[in-house]
C-alpha cells in the first residue's frame, strides 16, 4: 500500500470514533467512506478498473471489424451481437466472469487486511477504538462496493460500445421471443447485480485469506488458485456431485432471466450459494482478525 | 464479545459451515421422504392403474422432464459441435426439457441448454421450430391431414409415448419396462415417495436372472393421477442410477396460449418448409437436442425424415445413441440423397405404430450407419436377458478393423453402405482421412472418431465362440465379433457369448 493516501486516511479515522457513540453511525459513515476512497484513489485499482473497461471496448471493436466472421462456435450471445447491440453486454459479461472479473475482486479483496499488516498500517488501526470487527466490516463492504463498481462498469462500458456500434432495438430472449428495449436493459441490469453479488463470494474468499498472511501478494495468489480450482472442478463431469457447492458453478445461472416464462431457479439457487460463501468465510476472516495477534 | 477466546472465536465459522451442512442435508433429506401417507397398493393394483390412466388423455399440463445418466462409459473425444450430444448425455450427464400441452394442436417443447435454448411450438397448422443458437427460425406449414398426426406425435411425445418405442418420458419408458414383468421378475411396492412434488407409489422391479446388468429397475407412479413420475435404473452392485428419467416439475392445467403462437425475432433466418407427404417423423426430442431435423429438407424427402427408434430397453437405447450420432445433414449433399434414397426403400412401419399411419425407419438406426447388407437387429433372448444383435456381416468386420488400424482396408465394393458408413464430414474441419478404395479419400469425422475411440476401449475376448471385443459398462455389455457381428445388452458378457455361438438367423 503506497503510503501517500494511507497517511491522511488514518488521520482521518480516530477523528470520528473519538466523541461519545451518540455520533456512532457518522462515524462509520467516515470510516466506510475512506476506505472506499483508499480502494477507488487507489492507482493500481485504477488501473484495474481500467483494463476491465478496455475489455468491453476492444471486444466490441474487435467483433465489429470481424463480424462476417462470426463462427458457429463463438461464445453464447456473440451470435446476437451484430443484430442487437445490448448483447455485447451479455457476451462480454460470460468472458469475463471466468478469469477478468474475478482477478479484480481477488486483487482488491486479497490485499484489503495483509496490505495494511505488510505497510505496518494495521497495527496503527487497530490502536483506535474502532474495533475489529467494525474495521472488518468496513472492509467487506469496500469490496463488495468495488465488485458491484466492477461489474456495473463492465456492463455499462459494453452497452455504450454496443449502442455505438451496432443497432440497437427489441432484444430477442433465448426462447425466440422479444421483449422492448427497456425490458431487455432491465435484465440486462439484474445479470449485473446477480454477478456482482458472485464476485462479493469471491470476495469474501480473498478477504478471508487476506487476514491469514500478511503477504498481500500470498491471499491474492490463495484466492485465486481458489476460484480456478473451482471453475476447473466445475468443468470435470466427474465431478459432478460435488458442483452445486463450488464458488464458481452458478455465475452463469442467470440465463433463465433471458427465457420464456422467465426461470428464477438458477438465480435463486446461486444468490444461495454466494450468501452461503460470504457468511463463512467472513466469519473465518472474523474469526482470524479478532483473535490473531497483530505485531505489524 | 472481547471476552471471547480464540477458540470459541473460530467456532463461528465452524459452526457456520455445520450449519449450512445441516440445512443442505436436512433439504435433501426432506424432499426424499416428506411422506405423504397413501393406501396401501398391490403391485397388480397399481399396474391396472397405470394401465386404465394410459388409456385416458393426460389433459393440458406443463411440466420438466429431466433425464441424467451414468453408465461409465470410457472416455470420449468431443463431438466438434461442442454442444451436449445425447452420447454426451448418456456418458454422464443430463438434460432437462420442458412441455407446454394444452391440445393436439397446440404444444410446446423446449429444450434449454446453459445460454441456449431450442423450441418447438405447434399452432394448429402451423408448427415454429426455434434455435437461438444459430438464431433459426423454421415455419413447418402442416398438410392439413398431417396436422392431427404431428399433433399426435407431439402429444405423444408430451405423454412419453411416441410410437411406443422412444422413452421419451416416464410414462413411455416405464411402460417398456412393466411389459417385463413376470416370471423372471421380483416386484416389490414402496409407499409415500415424493417426485416433483407429487405423492407417488414406487414400483420396485428386480430380475431374478443374475445375468442381468441391471440390480433394480424404480418406478414412481403418481398416487392421484396413475402416471409414471419418474423411471430410475440402478445397476446391480451400485447404490446410484445410471439412468434416470423423471418429471421435476409436473402442473395441470392449461398452460398460457402466449407459449404456442410465436413471430420470428427481428434480426433472425426465417425458413420455410412445407410437409409435403407425410409426416416430418424426425420432429421430437431427439432432433430438438441439436435444434433441427435429421435427415434434411423435409418438403423434399418426405417421410425420409429419421427419428431413429429402437426396441424396448435402456441397454439398446444407449447403444441407439452411440450410433446415432451419424447425422445425415452432415454428409454432402448427393451423398445424402443416396442415403435418403436407401432408407426410403427401407422405411417400414414400425409394429407398434402399424395402425397408424405414421411412417418411420424401423427398428434401429444401426443399417443408417452400417453397411446395408446388415440388416435390421434382431433380439435374441427374453425379458431381462434380452440382446440385440446383428447378423454377421464382412463389411462391418472390415470397417471394425479399419477402425482400429486405422489404415486403409479394403471394403467390399458390393456394399453401397460403405460410403454412407464412413462418409461423415466433419463441419469443424477436424476430420481425419482414410483412404478406401471406394471413395478414395474418405474423411471420418468426429462421429467415427467416437466409434473409434469406443472400439479401442473394447478388450479383446475369445472363446468357443469365436473372437472379438468386448465394452462393458455398468449396465450394458457390447461385443463385437471378428466376423462383424454386434451383439449387446444389459447382460453379463457370458449371455453375449452364449448368443454369440447360436447360429445366426
Amino acid at each position: 500500500m503506497s503510503a501517500s493516501p494511507v497517511v491522511p486516511a488514518l488521520r482521518d479515522r480516530p477523528a470520528g470514533r473519538q466523541p461519545a457513540p451518540v455520533s456512532a453511525v457518522p462515524s462509520w459513515l467516515r470510516f466506510f467512506t475512506s476506505e472506499l476512497r483508499l480502494v477507488f484513489y487507489r492507482p493500481r485499482n485504477i488501473a484495474l478498473l481500467g483494463v476491465l473497461a478496455f475489455i468491453p471496448l476492444a471486444i466490441g471493436v474487435l467483433f465489429k471489424l470481424t463480424v462476417n466472421n462470426a463462427a458457429a462456435g463463438a461464445p453464447p450471445f456473440f451470435n446476437q451481437v451484430a443484430g442487437n447491440g445490448v448483447f455485447l453486454s451479455l457476451a462480454v459479461l460470460v468472458l469475463m466472469l471466468s478469469l477478468f472479473l474475478p482477478l479484480a475482486i481477488c486483487v482488491v479483496a486479497g490485499d484489503a487486511v495483509a496490505g495494511e499488516a505488510s505497510h505496518g498500517t494495521l497495527r496503527g488501526l487497530l490502536t483506535v477504538p474502532a474495533g475489529r470487527t467494525r474495521l472488518l466490516a468496513v472492509k467487506f463492504s469496500a469490496v463488495v462496493v468495488f465488485a458491484l463498481a466492477a461489474c456495473i462498469l463492465v456492463v455499462g462500458v459494453a452497452l455504450l460500445v454496443g449502442v455505438i456500434l451496432f443497432p440497437v432495438g427489441q432484444v430477442t430472449l433465448l426462447s425466440g421471443t422479444t421483449v422492448p428495449l427497456a425490458d431487455g436493459l432491465f435484465r440486462v441490469l439484474i445479470v449485473a447485480l446477480y454477478a456482482s453479488v458472485g464476485m462479493a463470494a469471491i470476495g469474501a474468499v480473498a478477504l478471508a485469506a487476506s487476514t491469514l498472511t500478511v503477504h498481500p501478494v500470498g491471499a491474492i495468489a490463495a484466492a485465486l488458485v481458489f476460484v480456478l480450482a473451482s471453475e476447473i472442478a466445475d468443468a470435470v463431469p466427474q465431478l459432478s456431485a460435488m458442483h452445486p457447492f463450488l464458488v464458481s458453478h452458478f455465475w452463469l445461472s442467470w440465463d433463465g432471466l433471458f427465457r420464456t416464462p422467465v426461470d428464477l431457479s438458477g438465480v435463486e439457487h446461486g444468490l444461495l450459494s454466494f450468501v452461503l460463501y460470504i457468511v463463512i468465510f467472513v466469519a473465518i476472516a472474523w474469526a482470524r482478525l479478532t483473535s490473531a495477534d497483530i505485531t505489524s | 464479545m472481547r471476552r471471547l477466546g480464540s477458540r470459541q472465536r473460530w467456532a463461528v465459522p465452524v459452526s457456520a459451515v455445520a450449519v449450512v451442512g445441516i440445512v443442505v442435508g436436512a433439504t435433501a433429506a426432506a424432499s426424499a421422504n416428506s411422506a405423504p401417507s397413501l393406501p396401501a397398493r398391490t403391485a397388480a393394483q397399481l399396474l391396472a392403474e397405470v394401465a386404465q390412466a394410459s388409456a385416458r388423455p393426460l389433459g393440458p399440463l406443463t411440466a420438466t422432464v429431466q433425464e441424467s445418466s451414468n453408465l461409465g462409459l470410457p472416455s470420449l473425444p468431443t463431438t466438434g459441435n461442442g454442444s451436449a450430444g445425447p452420447l454426451d448425455t448418456l456418458a454422464g450427464g443430463q438434460e432437462t426439457v420442458s412441455i407446454w400441452y394444452l391440445n393436439q394442436q397446440h404444444v410446446r417443447i423446449a429444450v434449454a441448454t446453459p445460454m441456449q435454448e431450442s423450441d418447438a411450438r405447434l399452432d394448429g397448422r402451423t408448427l415454429w421450430l426455434w434455435n437461438s443458437k444459430t438464431q433459426t427460425a423454421t415455419r413447418v406449414v402442416l398438410p392439413n391431414n398431417g396436422n392431427v398426426a404431428i399433433g399426435r406425435q407431439l402429444r405423444l411425445r408430451a405423454r412419453g409415448a411416441v410410437g411406443t418405442s422412444v422413452p421419451g418420458t416416464p410414462l413411455a419408458a416405464a411402460r417398456q419396462l412393466l411389459s417385463l414383468v413376470g416370471p423372471t421378475t421380483v416386484v416389490g411396492v414402496q409407499r409415500n415417495v415424493t417426485v416433483a412434488g407429487r405423492p407417488a407409489y414406487q414400483l420396485s422391479l428386480a430380475p431374478k436372472s443374475n445375468s442381468s446388468l441391471i440390480g433394480r429397475v424404480l418406478i414412481a407412479i403418481d398416487a392421484s393421477r396413475h402416471i409414471p413420475l419418474r423411471l430410475e435404473v440402478i445397476p446391480r452392485g451400485p447404490s446410484s442410477p445410471a439412468y434416470e428419467i423423471g418429471f421435476t416439475a409436473l402442473t395441470f392445467g392449461p398452460p398460457a396460449a402466449s407459449n404456442f403462437t410465436f413471430t420470428p425475432p427481428p434480426g433472425a433466418k426465417v425458413k420455410k418448409v412445407t410437409a409435403s407427404g407425410g409426416l416430418p417423423a424426425g420432429l421430437g426430442l431427439g432432433a430438438l437436442l441439436h435444434g433441427d431435423f435429421v435427415g434434411g429438407p423435409i418438403g423434399s424427402t418426405g417421410s425420409a425424415a429419421v427419428l431413429p427408434s429402437i426396441p424396448a430397453g435402456p441397454a439398446t437405447r444407449s447403444l441407439r445413441a452411440i450410433i446415432r450420432r451419424t447425422r445425415l445433414n452432415a454428409l454432402p449433399k448427393a451423398q445424402r440423397l443416396r442415403v435418403l434414397k436407401i432408407l426410403r426403400a427401407r422405411v417400414v412401419a414400425l409394429p407398434h405404430s402399424s395402425k397408424s399411419k405414421t411412417v418411420v425407419w424401423p427398428a434401429s438406426p444401426i443399417p443408417a450407419r452400417l453397411p446395408a447388407g446388415v440388416g435390421a437387429p434382431t433380439v435374441l433372448g427374453t425379458g431381462w436377458l434380452s440382446v440385440l444383435a446383428t447378423s454377421p456381416n464382412r463389411s462391418v468386420a472390415a470397417m471394425v478393423q479399419q477402425l482400429l488400424t486405422g489404415t486403409g482396408v479394403a471394403t467390399p465394393s458390393a456394399s453401397s453402405g460403405a460410403q454412407i458408413s464412413s462418409g461423415t464430414t466433419s463441419p469443424s474441419g477436424n476430420a481425419v482421412f482414410v483412404g478406401t478404395p471406394v471413395t478414395g479419400a474418405v474423411p471420418i469425422g468426429p462421429d467415427l472418431g467416437v466409434l473409434r475411440a469406443l472400439l479401442k476401449a473394447m478388450t479383446p475376448v475369445h472363446g468357443s465362440w469365436g473372437s472379438g471385443r468386448l465394452l462393458r459398462t455398468s449396465l450394458l455389455s457390447v461385443l463385437v465379433t471378428s466376423n462383424g457381428r454386434i451383439l449387446a445388452g444389459a447382460v453379463t458378457p457370458a449371455v453375449l457369448y452364449a448368443d454369440a455361438a447360436l447360429p445366426a438367423k
